[in-house]
């Protein structure tokens, strides 16, 4: 309709600006319905540790918090700074004394590896960061630990595991809302300059 | 050492409950960039309006004759008194432009810009939409009288009906005997030699700056010289100039009247001939006096009495015979092989026929042969070669000017106002200018302005 208003034609410096914004708006919004429709499914599909977006930071914080205390607990380092920082006691201690040996490497693994993943140290790919890999990296964890920490492990892996989903949550949740950003701003231009193109119009 | 299982309470735990009071940066850039990009707009807007500039609201480039009014919207967008909008009207198109009368008898006459669509950039705005013709041409109606025109024309190519010049009947109504198939032979006689004439031996712009090859050497007047204006712009380009004895026919055929001179005859009335052949053969006698004695005489003559030799004349009986001799050859044999020439009795002299060589023959159309040039001759006028009278018209029909003028994507302009001009500019009235100079932009940023009084 606007197009055949226009003769198709863009005429002068408002009316090509309110093209453009038009076209921008009306691809922008179509490209957003798309998403609207397909994206919730690949969400519920995907990530079903979901949260409230915002709150993002703050669940892993909690995360964060919880791998502290639960490698404190099971190394028995006595830094129970994660028990405290932690919001809530999420998990179960259990005080039982582990090989000095079996202690220092789930330690090293937590600190060099596990923490900065859950830290998000901005690598881009992290070891931790893929499924597959992980599931490689904590099988050979179990290897090298006792029976008695296989508990602790699994529950090292299901942290990782919803930090997966959560990185998966904000990654889905920027492609689902971020054409707003184009789209609502330039609506509202759009709106004020159709204003003003009306005005002028009927003026001249 | 086990993480407690994340139940739907521990996970609603996990939840900061005051989240919603803090904005999230995604929703906080949404807000800043909703502001932000309105409010430059009106910024854009808001320096066109301090500067007084308008041209922000125009709805298009002007065309290239007014583009020079592009900030001046005042000049055709005219306020009534209490009136909001400011449309263009009529009047203030003939400020500048007389827009003669279409035809007298005309139904109606529409608004200027309803044909020419101005701010649609650099178009020519002569350049109409065929609609803007055919809303009458149609079905054609005339005030007062039943139309002598087509009735039923909607475009070049669907219901034009073939030119009136090259209608069955029509015929040229010139009188020069001329005889295309034979000057296009090959090896005719020139005058230095055999020749094969081609069209533009005779046929040329009046702007043509190529010399004769069978005519007078003498140059052209100044005012048609082809260096004072480009080819695009000069109208003598446009049309066939008549053809004429002295510019294409001299070379060949040379007038003579007496194997006593070189010279020929002038090509003009017969009385300024006569007086010409009086005058040269006194002349002659005054520098030849023996001659006034005849003692022969030329056998070639036609038709001439026998002559009783000797016989000794007086130098004014002398000059009268020889005058007649000339005549008679001229006007019996030369002058005939061309003009039509009649012998009234009561008159001493003969009558030459007007030659009604016909300047242009589409009175109602446009044509440039110099927008043609690239086309053989030919392609257009295929029966030249084979033509032998002098009534036989050799124009192109509406079909072969359809072969390249249609409506096809790779074919030339087919609309009307390609041949035809809406305006009949035989009746305009000549424009009282009233632009100064230097205050088109003046008045621009006076009366341009969302706030000016005078809008």
């Amino acid at each position: 309709m606007i197009l055949f208003h226009g003769g198709f034609r863009f005429g002068g410096p408002l009316t090509s600006v309110l093209m453009i914004l038009l076209i921008i708006v009306v691809a922008s919004g179509l490209f957003g319905a798309a998403l609207q429709h397909y994206m919730p499914n690949v969400m519920t599909a995907e990530v079903q540790k979901e949260t409230i977006f915002e709150q993002i930071d703050h669940v892993r914080a909690g995360m964060l918090a919880d791998a502290d205390a639960l490698i404190s607990s099971t190394t028995g380092s006595g830094d129970t700074a994660g028990a405290k920082r932690a919001a809530r006691p999420p998990i179960a201690v259990q005080t039982v004394p582990l090989p000095q040996e079996a202690a220092a490497a789930l330690s090293s693994f937590y600190v060099r590896k596990m923490r900065p993943f859950l830290q998000n140290d901005g690598r881009a790919r992290h070891p931790l960061a893929d499924a597959g890999g992980a599931r490689a990296i904590f099988v050979e964890l179990r290897t090298l630990l006792p029976a008695e920490t296989h508990d602790a492990v699994k529950s090292l892996e299901n942290i990782c595991e919803e930090e997966r989903q959560l990185r998966r949550q904000t990654r889905l949740h920027h492609w689902l809302h971020g054409w707003l950003m184009l789209h609502i701003p330039l609506s509202f231009a759009l709106l004020l300059l159709g204003c003003v193109h009306a005005f002028m119009a009927l003026r001249y | 050492m086990r993480r407690a299982k994340l139940t739907t309470k521990k996970l609603a735990q996990r939840i900061d409950l005051n989240y919603f009071k803090r904005s999230h940066p995604l929703r906080r850039w949404r807000f800043i960039l909703s502001v932000s990009v309105p409010a430059l707009t009106l910024i854009w807007l808001g320096w066109f309006a301090i500067t007084r500039n308008n041209r922000v609201y125009s709805s298009g480039k002007m065309s290239a004759s007014h583009a020079v009014f592009t900030g001046s919207c005042s000049s055709c967008h005219v306020k009534a008194a209490g009136v909001f909008s400011s449309k263009t009207s009529d009047a203030a198109c003939e400020t500048c432009h007389d827009g003669p009368i279409h035809q007298a008898n005309q139904v109606f006459a529409p608004n200027c810009a309803t044909c020419h669509r101005e701010h649609r950039g650099s178009l020519r705005l002569a350049a109409t939409s065929d609609g803007s013709c055919t809303q009458c041409h149609a079905d054609l109606h005339a005030t007062g009288t039943a139309t002598h025109y087509a009735r039923n024309i909607d475009g070049f190519n669907s219901s034009h009906p073939e030119f009136a010049a090259v209608r069955a009947g029509s015929v040229d109504p010139g009188t020069i005997k001329f005889n295309h198939r034979v000057h296009l032979k090959n090896n005719l006689a020139g005058p230095s030699g055999p020749a094969q004439l081609a069209c533009g031996d005779c046929h040329r712009p009046p702007a043509s700056n190529q010399p004769e090859r069978f005519g007078s050497q003498q140059p052209k007047p100044a005012s048609v010289a082809p260096e004072r204006e480009p080819p695009s712009l000069n109208p003598e380009r446009a049309y066939m100039a008549p053809v004429s004895y002295a510019q294409h026919c001299i070379g060949c055929h040379g007038l003579q009247f007496d194997k006593r001179f070189a010279e020929s005859a002038p090509h003009d009335t017969p009385a300024a001939v006569n007086a010409f052949l009086a005058m040269r053969f006194r002349q002659y006698i005054f520098t030849h006096p023996a001659e006034v004695r005849i003692t022969d005489s030329d056998p070639n003559l036609p038709q001439r009495p026998l002559p009783i030799s000797p016989r000794v004349l007086t130098p004014e009986q002398w000059v009268t015979e020889r005058v007649a001799e000339s005549e008679q050859l001229l006007w019996r044999k030369t002058c005939m092989q061309c003009h039509v020439i009649s012998f009234p009795a009561s008159q001493p002299l003969p009558v030459v026929a007007k030659s009604n060589i016909t300047v242009r023959w589409f009175q109602h159309a446009l044509f440039n042969h110099d927008k043609h040039r690239l086309v053989k001759c030919e392609e257009c006028h295929p029966a030249a070669r084979t033509s032998q009278e002098t009534s036989d018209i050799l124009l192109p029909g509406i079909k072969t000017c359809e072969r390249c003028h249609h409506s096809g994507s790779q074919a030339a302009e087919a609309r009307c106002f390609e041949c035809h001009t809406y305006h009949d500019w035989r009746k305009e009235k000549p424009a009282q200018g009233n632009l100064i100079l230097g205050q088109n932009q003046a008045r621009s940023s006076e009366k341009a302005g969302l706030n000016s009084t005078a809008e």
